[in-house]
């Protein structure tokens, strides 16, 4: 166990090297940089420093080796937009955007779970449609627009929630909460029913029916736990995806999270901002993927048994893929 | 005959019984029909909509009438600059639709081969491919497309190869997932045995017989990239004006969304009818073509 | 077996508490910000804070649309903080039109042309931090500055005592006064603390209110506390936020929702609405002049119309700039007369002194098409034209702009851009379009911005354009204070730009404002930077 867990620790090196090369030099060959933008107005001597502080009077390899020796000494930059340390301000990016998606996730975890229990036991059944077809229209509805018709409803004709920011506490986390969430919610949903039908149908639950035991009990006691990897694994992508892809949903509800900060610093060519947030943004998504794996280990005894069984040829078990993988943006 | 051409006729034969039993599959889901009638009806529209509709009514301003609510003679209202929301969301159909197909066309293409390789070599070559999928799958795939467009420049053929690149790690995985299951079976030892190059069982008995999931993956994918095209135009990412992509419309709207909400409603609505028939129509195919998980 | 339940609901339950626990430091102190939305927030630090003049809130929160990102008063380009934060030398009155002492109470020049200013300072004036405010502090402002409007001119500062300061330029500026009024660039800062915090020492002002650099999250929230030593009048509210909320619809939704008390910039078409609401009250700067001038300029350096006079006359023609106000909706915009020059700054050109006639007219664009055409050797090219694109109002006028050449049968490619891409764009090596449509912001006096347009070196200079002898002109204009002189020079300048159809101008833009009604104290000035500094709203 600890040795897969070193090993995937040890795999977010070339992760973060790669990460890094790809999103530096898109961010270089894109128009314009951030200098020209804040220096408009600048006197000419004083824009040309700041060229030569940034590397910007060289090319575009050496700034790249300046930003990695920053790197090797654990240092993610500096923001010329901000004149700040972009770790610093990932900080104070990252809570709201570690609130908008487990906020998220719950909503989605409490509601499609019991719903997707109940239309695999109910299966056919009034239930079981009108949740498929729910699922599948939340799975099709462009997140950014249901959040634009969200906010109309719930901000500007019935003043119920604010529609902006995070400055009101839980009621600001709603709106943003369920945009997120409706997606998410629609994946879990089938996933947990199609896992569920699997299980379901299985020899060893029929014969703990036939050996009467409640129809309840089957279903919680021995179904669900059968049925947990494949929700487990769609729990840990969508919280991954909630992480990394709320962008749009930032945009709309003007929240102060990571994603916001990220499209605003496209806009201003901040190249340190960008590779920076999205690295560390990669990494925290492959945390979220280690904790995935390693429950899963603690769910299904025989994948322990695989993580930490000595290294033999083929013997690394490969992790289960993700049923429902979907890029909703 | 060679024993090799007998293996593939026995597979074709195979195939064609196979083919009626997913169509009578297919035909018995609801949602799945209905998405496809969905499909061929925009598809009609998006591929003659040049034909038959003028050009003034798309781009064609007129400020006297700027502004107004849905009514009878503008069925979903008029824009910023007088010009007919209908009309515009109709000529709309051709952009999404062909973005759609043509990023995913870009995934899969790129997509497929290398997952095949990955699956079928395996070794050096499949961790040097998984690793660099990896990276590329570790960037959130809109940044990733973001990233791409502002590099390239907003133009449909960049909208478009952004998308598809942001979606080929999946395709990539999906592929080699399915090719280990099918790399070991009997008819590729005897295609080996026989002395076959590698691209020749690739092609030929591989890919053929991992059809299934690259398909779903491909329906859904179009949804996916839809929805992807249009988050970047609403981002301000997208597509050059005047030319009325849906999120490209739905951007324009968001500006006018206090007192005209219609003219972000229906852009979004054309979008969700669309991604929805191309959801279903992928879960259908999927059903259809894995009957084990049909119940 | 029971494990495994557990363990799952646990997982979900540790990502959140983790979360939410992350987040409870900043979330905080922002907490009063629910005040605007719920009554009972705050009456009870309310009465502590507001003088005798009654009941004001404690907080007041406002949106603004661009977002102040570094605290450099000389390089942020946020006028609306620095007003709050920073105190300029001279103050100019908008409305009254007139100079006013602030951090210095006299000036003169005290040299025969205009290079040696001297100005006594205000007495016992401290910074943020403590630090009394002196001369010092004047000359390391200066010596820093960046933008320039300042720093092309300014050479170094004589000290002559801790309250008295002569500034040495470089070469003559009879604006210079102007100049060091402006809040985009002109802010005094503290030497100490600059000297010795590289990153934030800058933040420390002497203005009315102190940047809460704790709570303050860059590119979204600023926060700030009320500077109670100010030496001028203390605002009577405690706290002041700025919320950057970038879409204008956002902004509105926020307003109506009492989510904050005023915003800037009020979309084009929800103006009626925000007119009718009898909780909101709209304001705009009527009366002061409007905020930015909109325009299409011809690359003049490497476009393909820089060697075709009657083509860029034809598309001058061709637009109907009454379209244009109507296209991007702004009610109170002003359409130009065809002079590329500050609204109500001196020297500005009229009509009468044009030699060609630009206005609108069809039938003559059409001829003039026809002339260029021949000019051209037979077909004239596509033209591609760029812009700022993400705003609405910068693309309805371009789109408005090849709808009016179509007419007149010239192709034009809207190439889609941002800010940062046309700034890389419009660099002298740079180019790669053929129009520009862009705006300028105004200035009241003429070395200004304004100047920069046609500059060879200006960096407003969106044309392109290098011509010598027009440089020559402006370089003279500004170091002379022989104000028939300057007239002259100034209107040359403008009859040349207006004849040759470098710049094409389209509109005066107005900017305008919300806020809940019963809120007092914000001057809506109409160059698009309100000053928040006396904000408050009554119980």
């Amino acid at each position: 166990m600890h040795r897969y867990i070193i090993k995937r620790v040890l795999m977010l090196i070339p992760i973060i090297l790669g990460v890094s090369f790809i999103v530096f030099f898109m961010m270089d060959m894109a128009e314009g940089n951030a200098l020209d933008l804040i220096g408009l107005e600048y006197s000419e001597e004083k824009l040309a420093e700041l060229y030569r502080q940034y590397g910007y009077d060289r090319s575009v390899f050496y700034r790249y080796f300046l930003y990695m020796k920053n790197l090797l000494h654990g240092s993610l930059g500096q923001s010329i937009i901000y004149k700040k340390d972009v770790w610093e301000l990932y900080m104070q990016r990252l809570p709201a955007t570690l609130k908008l998606a487990s906020a998220s996730v719950l909503v989605a975890v409490v509601l499609s779970i019991p719903l997707g229990i109940k239309a695999a036991t109910t299966h056919g059944s009034l239930v079981d449609n009108t949740s498929m077809v729910v699922s599948i229209v939340g799975l099709s509805m462009p997140n950014y627009w249901l959040g634009l018709m969200l906010a109309v409803l719930f901000a500007q004709k019935l003043h119920w929630l604010p529609s902006s920011g995070d400055l009101n506490g839980i009621k600001s986390l709603i709106l943003p909460a369920i945009t997120v969430g409706t997606g998410l919610m629609a994946t879990m949903t089938r996933t947990t029913r199609s896992s569920m039908l699997d299980v379901i149908r299985q020899d060893y639950l029929r014969t703990a029916r036939a050996k009467g035991v409640p129809e309840k009990v089957v279903i919680n006691k021995h179904a669900l736990r059968n049925a947990l990897i494949p929700i487990i694994t769609v729990v840990g992508t969508e919280m991954g995806k909630a992480l990394g892809g709320a962008v749009v949903t930032e945009n709309v509800f003007a929240w102060p999270g990571v994603g916001r900060l990220i499209i605003d610093s496209v806009n201003q060519r901040d190249t340190a901002v960008v590779t920076g947030c999205i690295i560390l943004t990669a990494v925290l998504i492959s945390i979220v993927q280690l904790i995935v794996d390693i429950l899963y280990a603690f769910v299904d005894p025989r994948l322990r048994a695989q993580y930490s069984a000595p290294r033999k040829k083929k013997a690394k078990a490969a992790p289960p893929a993700a049923p429902e993988r979907r890029a909703a943006a | 005959m060679s024993k090799g051409k007998e293996i593939a006729a026995v597979t074709a034969a195979g195939t064609k019984s196979k083919r009626r039993d997913i169509w009578r599959r297919f035909r018995r889901n609801k949602g799945a029909m209905l998405g496809m009638l969905i499909l061929i009806v925009l598809i009609l529209v998006g591929a003659t909509v040049d034909f038959w509709l003028p050009e003034d009514w798309i781009v064609g301003q007129n400020l006297t009438e700027k502004l107004q609510h849905p009514s009878a003679k503008h069925l979903f209202g008029t824009d910023e600059l007088g010009r007919d929301l209908f009309w515009r969301t109709v000529y709309g159909t051709r952009f999404s639709l062909a973005i759609g197909f043509v990023a995913v066309i870009i995934s899969a293409l790129i997509g497929v081969p290398l997952g095949a390789v990955a699956g079928y070599y395996g070794g050096k070559i499949e961790t040097v491919i998984m690793r660099i999928t990896d990276i590329f799958s570790a960037i959130p795939s809109i940044l990733m497309a973001i990233a791409i467009v502002s590099v390239l420049g907003r133009t449909t053929i960049n909208l478009m190869l952004a998308v598809g690149i942001a979606a080929v790690p999946q395709f990539t995985r999906v592929t080699r997932a399915s090719v280990l299951t099918v790399k070991n079976e009997e008819y590729i030892e005897a295609a080996r045995a026989l002395g076959k190059t590698d691209p020749y069982i690739i092609f030929r008995h591989i890919l053929p017989n991992c059809l299934s999931p690259i398909i779903v993956q491909t329906t859904l994918r179009v949804a996916g990239a839809i929805i992807s095209a249009s988050s970047l135009s609403f981002l301000g990412i997208g597509i050059k004006p005047p030319t009325p992509e849906w999120g490209a419309l739905l951007t324009a709207g968001k500006t006018y969304i206090m007192g005209y909400s219609y003219l972000c409603l229906f852009p979004g609505l054309a979008i969700m009818i669309t991604v929805l028939a191309f959801n279903m129509v992928g879960d259908g195919l999927r059903d259809a073509l894995d009957p084990k998980l049909k119940n | 077996m029971k494990k495994r339940t557990i363990i799952a609901a646990a997982l979900a339950l540790a990502m959140t508490l983790t979360a939410c626990g992350g987040a409870a430091a900043p979330a905080a102190p922002a907490a009063p910000a629910a005040a605007p939305s719920s009554e009972a927030a705050a009456p009870a630090s309310g009465e502590a804070a507001a003088p005798a003049e009654g009941n004001y809130v404690d907080h007041i929160v406002v949106a603004i649309d661009t977002m102040p990102t570094n605290f450099e008063p000389s390089g942020n380009d946020a006028p609306v903080l620095n007003r709050l934060v920073y105190d300029e030398l001279i103050n100019y009155d908008k409305v009254k039109k007139e100079l006013q002492p602030a951090l210095a109470t006299a000036w003169e020049w005290v040299s025969e042309d205009a290079t040696v200013l001297h100005l006594d300072l205000r007495e016992g004036v401290t910074f943020h931090n403590g630090n009394p405010f002196t001369a010092e502090d004047v000359a390391y402002s200066l010596d820093t500055n960046v933008n320039a409007n300042i720093a092309n001119y300014y050479d170094h500062c004589d000290i002559k005592g801790d309250y008295s300061v002569d500034i040495v330029l470089k070469s003559a500026n009879a604006d210079f006064v102007n100049l060091l009024t402006n809040t985009l660039y002109a802010g005094i800062k503290d030497k100490e603390s600059c000297e010795a915090d590289a990153d934030n020492g800058s933040a420390i002002g002497t203005g009315p209110w102190k940047l809460d650099l704790a709570n303050t999250i860059p590119g979204d929230t600023i926060e700030l506390l009320v500077n109670a030593d100010y030496w001028g009048e203390v605002p009577v509210t405690s706290q002041l936020t700025l919320r950057y909320i970038s879409s204008a619809s956002s902004r509105l939704l926020a307003l109506q929702n009492k989510e904050v008390h005023a915003m800037m910039a009020v979309g084009e078409t929800d103006v009626p609405a925000v007119q009718a609401d009898p909780n909101l009250e709209f304001v705009s700067g009527a009366g002061v002049g409007p905020a930015k001038y909109y325009y299409l300029a011809f690359n003049m350096t490497n476009g393909a119309a820089k060697d075709n006079l009657y083509l860029r006359q034809a598309i001058a023609r061709a637009i109907n700039n009454e379209d244009v106000i109507l296209a991007v909706g702004d009610m109170e915009a002003e359409a130009s007369d065809g002079a590329f020059w500050g609204y109500d700054t001196p020297f500005r050109a009229s009509a009468s002194d044009f030699q060609v006639d630009l206005s609108y007219n069809v039938e003559e664009a059409k001829a003039l098409v026809e002339k260029a055409k021949e000019e051209a050797g037979g077909t004239l090219p596509e033209l591609h034209i760029t812009g700022n694109t993400e705003k609405s109002i910068n693309m309805n006028h371009i789109l408005i702009i090849q709808e009016a050449c179509r007419q007149i049968g010239i192709d034009v490619v809207i190439d889609e851009s941002d800010g940062a891409g046309v700034n890389a764009k419009t660099k002298f090596d740079a180019g790669g379009y053929d129009m520009i449509q862009y705006n300028v912001p105004l200035e009241t006096w003429p070395s200004g911005v304004n100047r920069m347009l046609v500059y060879s070196t200006g960096s407003n200079n969106r044309a392109l354009f290098q011509s010598e002898e027009i440089s020559a002109m402006l370089e003279e204009a500004t170091s002379t204070s022989d104000d028939a002189r300057r007239e002259e020079l100034y209107k040359q300048v403008q009859v040349y730009v207006h004849d040759n159809a470098i710049y094409v101008p389209a509109y005066y833009g107005s900017r305008n404002g919300a806020q809940l009604a019963g809120v007092e104290g914000i001057v809506w000035s109409n160059d698009g930077y309100p000053e928040f500094t006396y904000a408050r709203y009554a119980q």
